[in-house]
C-alpha cells in the first residue's frame, strides 16, 4: 500500500518534475516556498491536471501514466482532498458535506464522532470556526474511504491564535490513519510538526528530504537556508579557499570543486574599523536592516558578500549599528562549514 | 442639482414617471368587466387561448432550460475563439424586434426557409403557421432571458466547488444535480420566470411565422388583439389575467433573489 509519485508537467512556462513515495500510514509533507508547484503538484495526484510524463500509482493501480496519456478521472481515483480553504458546500449541513461522497452515507455517523463534529452537524458551513470548517473537510474527505490523503495548505486558512491547538489535532487525526497521506505547505514549521518526512520542493525540483534536521543540517537551496536560520553561499574551492561570486572565503578544511558554505549569524562578528587578529576573512558592507531574534538582534549586512550576523544588543548600541552606515564584516575560518554541492 | 428647488425638480419628473407607469395599468383595471368575468374566460374562444399559450410558453421554457443552461454553462465557465459572437448572439433577441425575428425565422424554417425547404421536401415536415412554429417563435424570443441570467449564477459560483465534489468521487451529473443547481437555484429561478414570462407575452415574432389560427397558433396576446376588434371586454379581461400573471413572476423573482 503505498502512493508513488514521478511526474513532469509543464504549465505556463513553469515546470515540475518531481518523484517521491508516501506509505501507508505514513505522512509527508511537501515544503516550499510559495509558487513552488507545490499545489500543482497535489492537484496532479488528484487527477485535477494532466501530466506530461511520469506516473501516478496507487497501491498497484495506475491513476496517470503519461507514457500511455491514461488518465483516471478525478472522481475514480479514490484520493481524498482537503482544499486550502476546505470548499465545503455552502448551500448543505455540515452532515450532508460530510455523507455527499461516493459511499459516504453508512461511513458518515463515524467520522462525526470520531472528528468530534456531532453538535456541529445541523450548521452550515458559513457558520462554522477555520479550525472546525478543517475538521468537516477532513471527515467529508475521509467518509469516501479513500486510499490515500491529500491536503493544500492545512493551516494557512487559520489566525494565528487558533494554528496551534489545530495543528495538535490535525497531527492527531493523521497519526491515525492507515492510508499514504501528502500534505503541501509554505510553513515549515507545519510541515515538520504534521509529518513523518519532508520533501522540500524548489521551482518545481526536489532539492531536500528527510526530517526537519536533516533538512536543516546541510541546507542546499536559499529557501532551506533560511529555514535553518544560516548564511548560505555556493562556491568553487581550491585548498582552503572558496571562491565566489562576490569574492573569496578562507575556510580550516581542505576542498575542492563546487561546494556550499554555511556561516551561522552568530559567528559574524561587526566592526566599526578594520578588525585586526585572527579572523582571515573580512570585507566592507552597509547596514540595511537589524531585527529581533530572540534575546539578541538580527543585522542584515549588503556587501560584496551579503550576510546576516546575529549580535548582543550591546553591540548594536556599541556600534550604532541603528544609523547604519558602513561596517566591517568578520569570520573565523574555522567557523564557516563547507560540503559539496 | 443645488438646494431645495432642484430636488423639486428631480422629484417631480419621478412621480411624473411613475405615474405613467401606473396609469395604463389603473385604466385597464378600471375597465375589466367583472359581471361577464365567468362567461368570458368560460367562452371557448377564451379557453382555447388560455391552452395555447399555457402549452406553447410552458414549450418554449423546457427547449430554454434543455438548449439554454448547456449554453450559459459553456459561456460562464469555457473560454473559446468566438464566445463574445456567441454571447451577442444569445442576447440579440432580447433587443432585435420581435417582427424582425418573426421574419427571420420564416427565412429559416419556413416552407422555402434555409432549413425548412429541405425539411418539407426530405421528411414532410411543416414548421410555419404550426403550433411549433409558435413555440419555435416564443423560445427565439425567450431563451435570452435565461441564458444570461443563468450564466451570471454560474459565473459567480467557485467552480472549484465542482473540483471538490469530483475529489468526493462524484461524477458529473451528480456533481451538477446536487452541486451546482442548488447554488445556481436563485438565478435558475428568476431566468426561467422571466424567460417563460416572456414566452408568455410573444407576438411579434408569433404572429409573423406561427400566424393567427384559433387553437393551434392563437396565443393569449393573439387572441387580445383581435378581440379588441370584436368585443373590447374580452380583451380587457384577458390582459388584465395577462397583468396579473406579470405581477406573479415580478413577485416570485423578487422572492426568490431576497432569499439569497
Amino acid at each position: 500500500m503505498s502512493l508513488v509519485v514521478d511526474i513532469r508537467l509543464e504549465r505556463h512556462g513553469f515546470d515540475l518534475d518531481v518523484a517521491l513515495e508516501a506509505s501507508a500510514g505514513e505522512v509527508v509533507a511537501v515544503a516550499g516556498p510559495n509558487g513552488a508547484g507545490k499545489t500543482t503538484l497535489l492537484r496532479a495526484v488528484a487527477g485535477l491536471e494532466r501530466i506530461s510524463s511520469g506516473l501516478v500509482n496507487l497501491d498497484g493501480r495506475t491513476l496517470s501514466d503519461g507514457s500511455s496519456g491514461a488518465h483516471l478521472p478525478t472522481e475514480k481515483r479514490r484520493v481524498g482532498m482537503v482544499f486550502q480553504d476546505y470548499l465545503l458546500f455552502p448551500h448543505m449541513t455540515v452532515e450532508a458535506n460530510i455523507a455527499f461522497g461516493a459511499g459516504a452515507k453508512h461511513r458518515a455517523a463515524e467520522w462525526v464522532e470520531r472528528l468530534d463534529l456531532v453538535e456541529l452537524v445541523n450548521r452550515r458551513p458559513g457558520e462554522l470556526s477555520g479550525g472546525q470548517a478543517q475538521r468537516v473537510a477532513l471527515a467529508r474527505a475521509l467518509a469516501t474511504g479513500p486510499d490515500a490523503l491529500l491536503l493544500d495548505e492545512p493551516l494557512a486558512a487559520l489566525d494565528v491564535e487558533s494554528r496551534h491547538g489545530v495543528r495538535a489535532t490535525l497531527a492527531g487525526y493523521l497519526a491515525d490513519l492507515d492510508i499514504p497521506i501528502m500534505l503541501v505547505t509554505h510553513d515549515p514549521i507545519d510541515a515538520a510538526l504534521l509529518s513523518d518526512r519532508m520533501v522540500i520542493l524548489e521551482e518545481g525540483r526536489v532539492t531536500h528530504e528527510g526530517d526537519l534536521a536533516e533538512v536543516t543540517r546541510r541546507p542546499r537551496t536559499p529557501w532551506a537556508a533560511r529555514l535553518a536560520g544560516v548564511n548560505l553561499y555556493r562556491g568553487t574551492a581550491r585548498g582552503r579557499v572558496v571562491g565566489l561570486d562576490g569574492g573569496t572565503l578562507h575556510v580550516a578544511d581542505e576542498v575542492s570543486g563546487p561546494v556550499f558554505a554555511v556561516i551561522a549569524p552568530h559567528a559574524v562578528s561587526l566592526h566599526r574599523q578594520p578588525p585586526g587578529g585572527s579572523p582571515r576573512n573580512s570585507w566592507r558592507g552597509e547596514v540595511r536592516s537589524v531585527e529581533p531574534a530572540g534575546s539578541r538582534l538580527r543585522v542584515a549586512v549588503e556587501g560584496d558578500l551579503s550576510i546576516v550576523a546575529e549580535v548582543t544588543s550591546d553591540a548594536v548600541t556599541a556600534l550604532g549599528l541603528g544609523r547604519g552606515g558602513p561596517v566591517w564584516v568578520a569570520v573565523k575560518a574555522s567557523e564557516i562549514e563547507t560540503y559539496p554541492a | 442639482m443645488n438646494g431645495p428647488g432642484g430636488s423639486r425638480v428631480v422629484g417631480g419628473l419621478g412621480a411624473l414617471a411613475v405615474g405613467f407607469l401606473a396609469l395604463p395599468l389603473l385604466a385597464l383595471l378600471l375597465r375589466v368587466p367583472w359581471s361577464r368575468v365567468g362567461e368570458i374566460l368560460g367562452s371557448g374562444a377564451a379557453r382555447e387561448a388560455l391552452w395555447v399559450s399555457a402549452q406553447v410558453s410552458v414549450a418554449a421554457l423546457v427547449l430554454s432550460l434543455i438548449f439554454g443552461v448547456p449554453l450559459a454553462w459553456l459561456l460562464a465557465r469555457f473560454r473559446f475563439p468566438g464566445r463574445r459572437v456567441v454571447r451577442s448572439l444569445a442576447t440579440l433577441p432580447m433587443v432585435l424586434p420581435p417582427v424582425v425575428g418573426g421574419v427571420a425565422l420564416l427565412l429559416a424554417f419556413g416552407r422555402r426557409g434555409l432549413v425548412g425547404g429541405p425539411l418539407e421536401s426530405f421528411a414532410g415536415v411543416t414548421i410555419p403557421f404550426t403550433g411549433w412554429a409558435a413555440i419555435l417563435a416564443a423560445t427565439f424570443v425567450s431563451m435570452p432571458f435565461l441564458v444570461t441570467t443563468v450564466e451570471a449564477g454560474f459565473a459567480g459560483m467557485d467552480a472549484r466547488l465542482e473540483e471538490a465534489a469530483s475529489t468526493l468521487g462524484a461524477g458529473r451529473w451528480r456533481t451538477f444535480i446536487r452541486v451546482v443547481v442548488p447554488m445556481v437555484a436563485p438565478s435558475l429561478g428568476a431566468g426561467m420566470a422571466m424567460s417563460w414570462a416572456r414566452a408568455l407575452g410573444e407576438f411579434g415574432a408569433t404572429i409573423t411565422f406561427a400566424g393567427n389560427i384559433p387553437g393551434a397558433t392563437q396565443t393569449m396576446p393573439l387572441a387580445v388583439y383581435l378581440q379588441l376588434e370584436q368585443d373590447p371586454e374580452v380583451a380587457y379581461l384577458l390582459s388584465s389575467v395577462l397583468l396579473a400573471v406579470s405581477l406573479l413572476v415580478l413577485g416570485l423573482t423578487f422572492v426568490g433573489r431576497s432569499g439569497r
